[in-house]
């Protein structure tokens, strides 16, 4: 008994720092969510206003608009990036010389600091000195320098590919470890029962990767509707409001024209949409998962 | 016993020396963009070495970082930053929500008297002082005079046709790709370009009431101009929809533009050979304009100003005096290139020698406009720079943005003004 108490007070510091610095911002961000907010003298003034930010937000075309390119970038990442992942980490898991380097080399992009990667992606696609432009043109690809973040049906997809650049590697690392616990006696049995690779895939790998799968999906989709930093670094949302993504739309929304009511209220409604997915998800697979 | 007694005193010696350093060590705190930083930093150690005042600052991006952080350590009490720079379309926010402090008493007639007019104006607000200018710039217009002779020209484009004309010149006989490359992402920047282009074709953008006619035939006139800039006379780097200044900056210190605007003191960083290529290139002219006879630029004062909320006012109001007097600011010109808002720091022979082109510059200083300076003004120029932005990329037509700019823009007004009443 004694011993409990004692645990108790062991984890009450912990408790006290999660609910200062996570639930009470969650729960006055929340209240907000019900307030029109302006800023004046002495602080924030409120003034209630139950649901209108959210009538508001539900009726905003710009919303709606940023979440659909939102999506758009989510659609990518589940089905560009988890295949990219699972087809670099099958060729990782093989043993071939240097493997080492290249297993860390992939991880590059995971590590590096958020400023680093939109600086040096900022380079790759600048129209006049870039690497991209001056690769293609040398290869003939193209005859003329290409303004990669000037065009509106361009910019949101070289955001697409620095963010599937971005993301993909944890997607190596998670299918990596995941292919190692998978049994080498079932690979060995179906090769003696005469199955072929693409049969050895679907039905050993496949369906033993399917837990990780939906973890991925889970993850990549909470992820991949916050993104933010590289869309805020490269286009600013530009051109136009051709790359203005939900967290761009609030961060705006916030700091631009301090509705902070408007934008609590939007990242609720994200929160809702993400965990009406989640569950979707989690149903989906429950029949696909039975190992 | 003795060690005993020894040691009582020595602890209590210690403790009064810990009181007194705490006590007397008063620190300021302020924020800072990458820009000139290290200059700044020698500037803030040169003001604790006299006074004992250390100043200790934080460093953000660049631009309206700033202002986020500003304002989340104002909605706290306004204590974080003690002193910060302050751009003059902010004052009126500011001093609407009481942020930042009145400083009228330190500012006495014969300072008023030497202050420029625009750059003291971009401080005041309804008649009271909330900043010490600094940083008075207006945007030049510059030309690269030795790209212009290799393609015949001696004299820089007084009209947008001429401009038009000996673009297309320069890049019909190979001598630059763009003639122009302009600062047009959909950000600040554009504003302040649009804010000066339409300037030059007559259009104002709001009336002396500060309301909106963003939809004018002179408004609409100098956006479609812009967009054909791009599109139809493909004399402007297409990249220039997502560039900021510095992105301007580079390609005019690497040649490869013959025209562009900057701020400040531009031939400071452009005659620096540690990061321009066309050291002695580039000259200042007026702007052109639609018939020779609006040669108007924008222009953007700024000012160290004091925190409401400071907790050592005093020592504030002596580093913004330290930072941006007439001494401060001849020093930042001099060594810095930051534009004094002094006249006799402009006439002062010792400017006048280090600073190129100072005459010119003060030149286009007679035909300066100012953006918007409304209390709801952050709201409304995120809203103006992506209606603006989507005209430049193709994506609605010029007719359309500026409509939905000026609806859009009045929605905002309203808004504030409701708020502001508390309806």
């Amino acid at each position: 008994m004694l011993q409990k108490k004692f645990g108790y007070i062991l984890i009450f510091p912990s408790f006290l720092v999660i609910t200062l610095v996570l639930f009470y911002p969650l729960i006055y961000s929340l209240f907000l969510s019900f307030y029109q907010t302006s800023v004046g003298l002495g602080g924030l003034k409120l003034k209630f206003v139950g649901l209108n930010n959210y009538i508001d937000v539900l009726r905003s075309s710009e919303w709606w608009m940023s979440f659909l390119r939102t999506a758009y970038f989510v659609f990518y990442d589940i089905f560009v990036g988890m295949s990219l992942g699972l087809g670099i980490a099958i060729l990782l898991n093989k043993n071939f010389r240097f493997r080492g380097i290249a297993r860390t080399l992939v991880l590059f992009p995971y590590v590096l600091p958020t400023i680093v990667k939109a600086l040096m992606w900022k380079w790759i696609y600048n129209s006049d000195y870039g690497f991209l432009n001056s690769l293609l043109y040398q290869l003939g690809i193209i005859n003329h320098y290409i303004p990669w973040l000037s065009e509106p049906k361009l910019a949101i997809h070289m955001l697409i590919i620095v963010n599937l650049w971005e993301g993909t590697p944890f997607a190596i690392i998670l299918y990596l470890a995941a292919l190692q616990t998978i049994p080498n006696e079932l690979y060995e049995a179906a090769e003696i029962d005469g199955a072929n690779s693409w049969q050895i895939f679907s039905k050993i790998t496949l369906p033993l990767l399917m837990p990780i799968n939906l973890m991925l999906i889970v993850y990549k989709t909470i992820a991949t509707f916050k993104i933010f930093d590289i869309v805020y670094a490269l286009t600013g949302g530009g051109p136009g409001t051709t790359t203005q993504v939900v967290a761009h739309l609030m961060y705006s929304t916030v700091f631009d024209s301090l509705q902070f009511g408007k934008g609590a209220s939007m990242s609720f409604i994200l929160l809702i949409i993400i965990l009406v997915l989640v569950y979707i998800y989690t149903k989906l697979f429950k029949s696909e998962i039975n190992y | 016993m003795f060690f005993k007694k020894f040691l009582k005193v020595f602890l209590i010696f210690l403790l009064l020396a810990f009181v007194f350093t705490i006590a007397e060590e008063v620190e300021l705190h302020t924020i800072n963009g990458p820009g000139g930083l290290e200059w700044l930093i020698k500037r803030y150690k040169e003001f604790q070495d006299k006074t004992g005042i250390k100043v200790t600052t934080t460093v953000v991006p660049y631009g309206r970082d700033q202002n986020i952080k500003l304002m989340a350590s104002f909605l706290a009490g306004g204590s974080a930053y003690d002193v910060f720079v302050i751009d003059c379309v902010e004052v009126p926010q500011y001093a609407e929500a009481g942020w930042v402090l009145a400083i009228d008493e330190y500012i006495t007639p014969e300072m008023k008297k030497d202050l420029l007019p625009f750059a003291a104006d971009g401080m005041m607000y309804k008649g009271k002082w909330y900043g010490l200018p600094w940083a008075s710039e207006w945007k030049s217009f510059l030309y690269n005079a030795n790209l212009l002779k290799k393609a015949g020209f001696t004299n820089p484009p007084k009209t947008w046709d001429e401009f038009v004309k000996m673009s297309q010149t320069l890049q019909n006989k190979g001598i630059v790709k763009y003639a122009s490359a302009w600062s047009w992402a959909p950000k600040e920047c554009l504003i302040c370009d649009y804010v000066a282009i339409a300037a030059t074709f007559g259009a104002e953008l709001f009336d002396k009431d500060n309301n909106p006619k963003l939809n004018s035939p002179l408004a609409k006139q100098a956006l479609q101009f812009m967009y054909d800039m791009i599109h139809k006379y493909k004399i402007v780097n297409p990249a220039s929809i997502s560039w900021t200044e510095n992105d301007v900056d580079k390609a005019m210190a690497a040649g490869d533009v013959a025209f562009g605007m900057r701020w400040g003191l531009p031939l400071v960083m452009l005659n620096d050979p540690s990061q321009s290529k066309t050291v002695g290139q580039w000259k200042i002219a007026l702007m052109p304009s639609i018939d020779g006879k609006h040669p108007y630029t924008v222009s953007g004062p700024m000012g160290w100003a004091v925190s409401a909320g400071s907790k050592h006012k005093e020592e504030a109001i002596k580093f913004i005096f330290f930072m941006a007097d007439r001494e401060g600011a001849k020093k930042a010109a001099i060594e810095q290139g930051v534009v004094p808002g002094w006249a006799s720091v402009f006439n002062d022979k010792d400017v006048i020698k280090a600073v190129p082109g100072i005459e010119d510059l003060l030149e286009q200083g007679k035909y300066v406009v100012n953006r918007p300076r409304v209390p709801w003004y952050h709201d409304f120029s995120t809203m103006f720079a992506k209606e603006l932005n989507s005209a430049l990329s193709g994506i609605k037509s010029v007719d359309q943005a500026l409509e939905d700019a000026q609806k859009k823009a009045l929605e905002i007004k309203e808004e504030y003004e409701k708020s502001k009443l508390g309806k």
